[in-house]
């Protein structure tokens, strides 16, 4: 057992006893087994979380809701609340309790800020929803969403992370048929911070998931994705950018499942490291049996602009039916030199020309996103992440 | 006599072969001169030496420009210097919209210039302006630099630079490659428009047609990195009548 885990009695003392306390114990005994994941599990080869250790951390007393202002059309409660009127949400809340997915089991063990968010069915949102935590050093923030869009919801997401201190999130959607959500997330935090979180997605029939991930700071981040095509004719679009300079280490790891058939998804993970950064791709496509006229592509390309500059990318394609177009390619390169000369032949400074290369390379990102009010401020945090590395 | 462009016995190497073997050239205020010549003669790779990319090594020889040695400058303090040459091939820059990317370089000149910078609303009047004057879509500003420009649209978009620009010496590299013959009239007249006293320009071109519509006061033929014959504007005609066979054969 890690250190770590010997520690946690003491961090979970404080938390309630009330209807969510099925999940923390099953989370704390399934973290109690595994401890913190090391780069010996398959998952985690490239991002080990030792250095979470090191460190006396406290988990942090603020239960505020992490959501701004909602619409009419949403309903927040308190997730304890929530499983006691809907006892059948303990099931879909439930840990997995294998050695790789310890994170979320220690989420589900410390969990106290825990909100149930729907979206009624129909529902067309007009502003973005709203999720912003700031970290605080030497404290865990241990935060545990749990969001539904009804039948032919539309909504918006805007999700940031900043501050210091250790982030461990799980935020799970479920999209019922017909539903759409267009989903930003801004990794922004200091050197200093940690940040280890799930993104559990599910799709119904017809539903579309559309998600842009910006990680521009941390001294370690993980992003963990699961997208589960669920029912025919889903559809989902994901993509990341990180910018891993300093020594820090940058991770997006995403599992996605085609269990239905004639569903699209499309993976678009790009890397600009500079210093001594590391960033690291995985990226899975399970294509389960039956789940025929599946299109699945996915793609990552990687510019090193330092020497010391590394990545990790690790394509994995499991094609379990026969009438399926899958495509995945990963590129590692430098800035393009015909670019630079052609920019310095216009008076460019090489410095401003590698500026606007690298906002040229990110820009596709942001151009995946197709709510305005996701663009600009995605837009701004990339220009931000490029700012600071020059 | 003041000269602008004064290219001295220049020697090249690409990747350790010689190019160019002891070019001559002198370029006063005003003149515009063409060089031609076959396939493999070391006509763009002049144009490369000039603007100062990496990997053309000058081993002997110099480039003054205004009676400064253009060696060892990088290719950005020769643009800002006034050289600025239009590729053969424009480069195509995925992101970067060709109004972010034309005025930083508008205002990177300007600066060297000491002149005040451009701000968005000045910038856009006046590319709106040179545009017009190349029949241009103002939509080319906001698309990403030369991305899905066809060969003709992208020609243009090296002119308009060099409309923006204003260059003091203006290399112009098989522009008329790709231009069908009413592109090719837009694209001399947004080079004769720039054409004036203390203007200079090299137009370097493998057919005598370009040189119908910008005449040129000098032509120069080149061949195995030498200029072998120079002359007026008539020598290109004779070059489009004979082929460069027999001018070779002539000069050898």
């Amino acid at each position: 057992m890690s250190g770590f885990a010997e520690k946690l009695g003491a961090l979970a003392g404080g938390l309630p006893q009330d209807a969510a306390t099925p999940l923390r114990q099953a989370g704390l005994a399934a973290f109690r087994r595994h401890g913190l994941p090391h780069k010996r599990l398959e998952d985690w080869k490239f991002t080990g979380l030792g250095d979470l250790d090191r460190n006396d951390w406290r988990l942090a007393a603020n239960d505020a809701t992490p959501f701004g202002t909602l619409p009419p059309d949403a309903s927040l409660k308190p997730l304890a609340e929530a499983v006691a009127g809907e006892p059948g949400l303990l099931d879909l809340l439930m840990p997995e309790t294998t050695a790789s997915a310890a994170m979320a089991a220690l989420n589900a063990g410390l969990l106290r800020n825990a909100w149930l968010l729907d979206i009624a069915p129909g529902a067309q949102l007009s502003q973005p929803i709203t999720l912003a935590h700031r970290g605080v050093a030497g404290q865990l923030e241990n935060i545990t969403l749990f969001m539904r869009l009804g039948q032919g919801a539309q909504a918006s997401l805007l999700e940031s992370h900043q501050g210091a201190g250790w982030y461990n999130g799980v935020l799970r959607l479920r999209l019922a048929q017909n539903a759409v959500l267009e989903h930003a997330r801004l990794q922004t935090g200091g050197k200093d911070a940690y940040h280890t979180a799930l993104l559990d997605v599910h799709l119904a029939q017809g539903a579309r998931y559309r998600h842009a991930s910006l990680l521009a700071g941390a001294g370690l981040a993980r992003h963990e994705m699961q997208v589960c095509l669920a029912g025919e004719a889903a559809e989902a679009d994901i993509s990341g950018l990180a910018l891993p300079r300093g020594d820090g280490h940058l991770d997006h790891s995403l599992r996605l499942e085609h269990a239905a058939a004639h569903c699209r998804s499309a993976q678009l993970f790009k890397n600009a490291v500079d210093e001594a950064g590391h960033a690291v791709f995985q990226g899975r496509i399970r294509v389960a049996p039956g789940a025929q006229r599946t299109d699945a592509q996915q793609l990552c390309r990687t510019l090193l602009l330092s020497d010391e500059a590394q990545v990790d990318t690790k394509p994995e394609l499991e094609i379990l039916a026969d009438d399926v177009s899958c495509s995945h390619g990963a590129t590692v390169g430098d800035l393009d030199a015909g670019m630079l000369f052609y920019m310095q032949a216009r008076g460019i400074p090489a410095e401003t020309a590698r500026r606007l290369l690298l906002q040229g390379f990110a820009e596709e990102i942001t151009q995946a996103l197709e709510d305005d009010a996701l663009r600009a401020p995605f837009a701004d945090a990339v220009a931000h992440g490029l700012g600071s590395a020059a | 006599m003041s000269t602008i462009l004064e290219i001295r016995n220049l020697h090249a190497t690409v990747d350790g072969k010689a190019i160019l073997n002891g070019i001559d050239l002198t370029i006063r205020p005003g003149e515009v001169h063409a060089i031609m010549g076959p396939n493999g003669s070391g006509k763009s790779t002049l144009s490369y030496v000039l603007s100062g990319r990496d990997g053309y090594e000058v081993t002997d020889g110099d480039i003054l420009l205004d009676g400064q040695s253009l060696l060892g400058l990088p290719a950005e303090d020769r643009a800002r210097e006034g050289l600025f040459l239009a590729f053969q091939y424009p480069v195509e820059i995925p992101g970067v919209a060709n109004a972010v990317f034309l005025r930083s370089a508008v205002n990177a000149v300007r600066r060297h210039r000491g002149q005040p910078e451009l701000d968005a609303m000045s910038f856009l009047k006046t590319a709106k302006a040179r545009m017009k004057q190349l029949q241009m879509d103002e939509k080319f500003l906001q698309r990403p630099v030369n991305v899905g420009f066809s060969g003709g649209e992208k020609k243009r978009n090296e002119v308009f630079q060099m409309l923006m620009l204003e260059p003091r010496m203006m290399i112009l590299d098989e522009t008329d490659s790709g231009l069908d013959i009413d592109a090719l009239k837009i694209v001399a007249e947004g080079v004769n428009a720039l054409r004036g006293p203390e203007r200079s320009a090299l137009v370097i071109t493998h057919y005598q047609r370009l040189l119908d519509y910008i005449v040129p006061d000098f032509v120069h033929v080149l061949a195995k990195g030498r200029i072998v014959k120079s002359g007026g504007k008539e020598l290109a005609l004779e070059l489009e009548a004979k082929g460069y066979g027999d001018i070779l054969g002539e000069a050898a």
